[in-house]
């Protein structure tokens, strides 16, 4: 069947051919050199794209594909080696990255490609100019990159599930992001019986801050966290906890600093957001325990619990944050559910988050990261190590 | 009702507005538990509206998400759904019978203004089949089923085989008709070469798709005369949640507020009410709502006052222009991929 392609070339292509193509290709060792100066170069044309100026979520991005950076995931990786285990690439990737975190699909590639597996990805037929600078590097670099970027491509096509059945059937591993319905959707298409799959659906994250301990640059840090993709990222914090004594005083603080960054960095809603927010907000109130509410802005609406009793995480983005303030971590923990996933931290000490994390025992929370850092890609992601997931484990003594 | 329609002076109409909805507040804080909590963390200690603006309002959406009623299950003599434009969830909207009453005699009020005492025979463009469902009446069928009463020996255009529609038009040679259909229905359906001189067409619906079509409401109307001869084209105004209330286009081009309601044009940043001539997003006042809590609603719509108490129709009060809809925002994020 005929699909657009977009990298390793713009054009048009037989996907059953694309798919032979990259079966019929080696797999390249975890690491290799090629691997390390594909992603390096990546970085390079992402830094030096005067588009990319425009788009600051490419910065972290390109960071992220540094030699340096890239290097120290390698030396994690060979000291993670265990004696008479060989750690191999599982093959053919087939990736299903979101529509609109638009730099989600290069980091699910690049792990998968590091560990030596060969990848193909599919993308929504609407694009984002984000998208399309990023599309562009690849094919570059891949022309000069040849035995790296042979490995490697992009395929779009619409929400047809025939070119996804095809490609499932050929991968040794699928990795599906994006939100449950698509999670779903895809995960109904058969997989070849020896092949595993990685599956990232909805996620709600927060952040929490102990009063005693106040820390500088918090706000800074939230907005960052928070409003970079709208609100609307999987690890975008939109439940603020605030814990200990003066929790409710420190989190209206930390909200009127949010607003003022909010103002002095120009961040601004298209007023269809904006309603929607609101309207959503209104039916918060009709329905939830909310103890207050603070419009600060169109672009900051605060809605405070009594309580998180039944809380049950839909959102709508755009600058909502629910606010809660409780006595200890350990209330928290008991509201902890498995779709929670980031959550970001101010002012506690490692054993009170290790004895958070051993309290909630699996039942939510993937990552805890300090503020600043939720939308920090790591190789430890919604629970799964991906270097682990990517490869097979040869046991050869 | 019987006073004379658009003959208060703006000041007065929002003094007296402004203590009629006052009143409402209290009545649906009282009997309407979500609403009361709603309003209770929007408007802390409201106690009396001194303008009509400072009337706590509530987004039009909510009546898709949330069922908001003011009387008792076992009362709702009816209930309005309209699915917008946009075909998620639909609105719906609780009556008893003595608020659907108080709908219909207002309307009837309203329009008997634009169209005088006299029923006239009416066409209506579009079929019947859109009123299948008496219980849950779509936008379009209670817009035909609030209109019918204005009209008699009524012509549906869409169910009518040429030589009925002959007849129709060969009896009523006479007299003046009345036209009647939604504005993209009329635009599509009323055929050219009909003689309709001296007939009163009154169209609603909004402009969304004719604007895709780049039609504007001066081209309609020359269309309109060109296709029939009718002269005099009533656009109107209005929506399902505040039925009974609209706002009906004068000769000038300017949708007037009714005696019974009102608009607030507020700027989209400050939320304020924006001053006159400055474009902002709508919200509809209506002294009616009392099953539900629909007296002051702010839309998704974009509009500003185009006159107070000067509109050269000499009709008193505010009138207004629509100016279309808020665009639908796309946030980014993790959203689904499969769907698109």
């Amino acid at each position: 069947m005929l699909v657009e392609t977009l990298v390793p070339a713009r054009g048009e292509a037989e996907l059953e051919e694309i798919a032979d193509r990259l079966a019929a290709r080696p797999s390249a060792p975890p690491f290799a050199p090629e691997l390390i100066d594909f992603c390096h170069a990546l970085s390079r044309a992402l830094f030096t794209d005067p588009r990319a100026r425009r788009h600051p979520e490419l910065v972290p991005l390109a960071s992220f594909l540094r030699r340096a950076s890239v290097t120290a995931l390698a030396d994690e990786f060979a000291s993670d080696a265990v004696a008479g285990v060989a750690q191999v690439p599982r093959g053919l990737a087939f990736h299903v990255p979101p529509s609109s975190v638009d730099t989600m699909f290069v980091y699910s590639l690049a792990v998968s490609l590091l560990v030596g597996n060969r990848n193909v990805v599919r993308l929504s037929q609407r694009r984002s100019e984000t998208t399309e600078v990023l599309i562009d590097a690849l094919n570059a670099v891949a022309a000069e990159h040849p035995q790296a970027g042979g490995g490697l491509a992009v395929v779009s096509y619409g929400h047809e599930l025939e070119p996804s059945a095809l490609l499932s059937r050929a991968a040794d591993v699928r990795v599906i992001w994006g939100g449950d319905a698509t999670v779903e959707t895809i995960r109904a298409l058969p997989l070849a019986p020896h092949a595993t799959e990685l599956l990232f659906g909805d996620r709600f994250s927060l952040a929490a801050l102990d009063a005693s301990t106040p820390e500088e640059d918090l706000a800074r840090r939230l907005f960052n966290d928070a409003y970079w993709f709208d609100q609307m990222g999987c690890s975008s914090p939109r439940l603020v906890v605030g814990v200990g004594d003066g929790a409710r005083e420190r989190l209206e603080r930390l909200f009127d600093e949010l607003h003022a960054e909010v103002v002095q960095r120009g961040y601004e809603l298209e007023l269809g957001a904006t309603l929607a927010k609101r309207a959503y907000a209104y039916g918060a109130l009709a329905d939830r325990p909310v103890r207050a509410y603070r419009e600060l802005g169109n672009e900051l609406t605060v809605l405070e619990l009594e309580t998180l009793e039944g809380f049950d995480r839909t959102h709508p983005g755009a600058g909502l944050f629910y606010a809660v303030a409780l006595d200890s971590l350990d209330e928290l923990a008991d509201h902890v559910v498995r779709k929670d996933q980031t959550m970001t931290v101010s002012g506690f000490d490692g054993e009170t988050l290790g004895r958070f994390v051993r309290a909630v025992n699996g039942r939510g929370i993937d990552r805890i990261v300090p503020f600043g850092e939720a939308l920090t890609f790591g190789r430890y992601w919604d629970g799964y190590d991906l270097l682990g997931e990517l490869t097979r484990r040869v046991h050869a003594p | 009702m019987a006073e004379r329609q658009y003959a208060t002076p703006q000041a007065e109409k929002a003094a007296r507005l402004s203590e009629r909805l006052t009143a409402l507040v209290h009545h649906h804080r009282a009997a309407c538990e979500p609403y009361r909590r709603i309003v209770d963390r929007v408007a802390p200690g409201f106690s009396a509206a001194e303008r009509v603006a400072d009337v706590p309002h509530l987004p039009v959406s909510l009546f898709k998400t949330h069922e908001l009623r003011s009387i008792p299950a076992d009362e709702v003599f009816k209930t309005l759904t309209s699915s917008g434009t946009t075909g998620q969830q639909p609105s719906r909207v609780f009556l008893d019978r003595a608020s659907a009453a108080a709908q219909t005699r207002t309307l009837a009020a309203t329009m008997q203004h634009w169209l005088g005492p006299k029923r006239l025979p009416m066409l209506i463009v579009d079929t019947r089949t859109v009123l299948h469902d008496r219980a849950q009446f779509s936008a379009r069928g209670a817009g035909i089923l609030g209109m019918s009463p204005f009209g008699r020996d009524h012509l549906y255009l869409l169910d009518a085989e040429p030589d009925q529609v002959r007849a129709w038009l060969d009896k009523h040679r006479e007299g003046p008709v009345l036209v009647f259909g939604f504005t993209f229905m009329v635009w599509q359906h009323l055929p050219r070469g009909v003689d309709l001189r001296g007939g009163i067409l009154v169209h609603s619906g909004g402009w969304k798709r004719l604007v895709e079509q780049a039609v504007t409401p001066e081209a309609f109307k020359a269309e309109i005369r060109e296709r029939t001869g009718i002269e005099r084209v009533h656009n109107f105004y209005g929506m399902a949640e505040q039925t009974g209330t609209v706002y009906v286009e004068c000769e000038h081009g300017a949708l007037h507020a009714p005696d019974d309601g009102d608009v607030v044009i507020r700027d989209p940043v400050t939320w304020d009410e924006a001053p006159r001539g400055e474009q902002g997003v709508v919200e509809v006042v209506s002294t009616l709502p009392e099953s539900y809590p629909g007296h002051a609603l702010l839309t998704e719509d974009l509009g500003r006052v185009v006159a107070v108490d000067d509109c050269p129709c000499g009709r008193m009060g505010q009138a207004v222009e629509i100016l279309g809809r808020v665009p639908k925002a796309e946030l980014r994020g993790c959203s689904d991929t499969a769907g698109r």
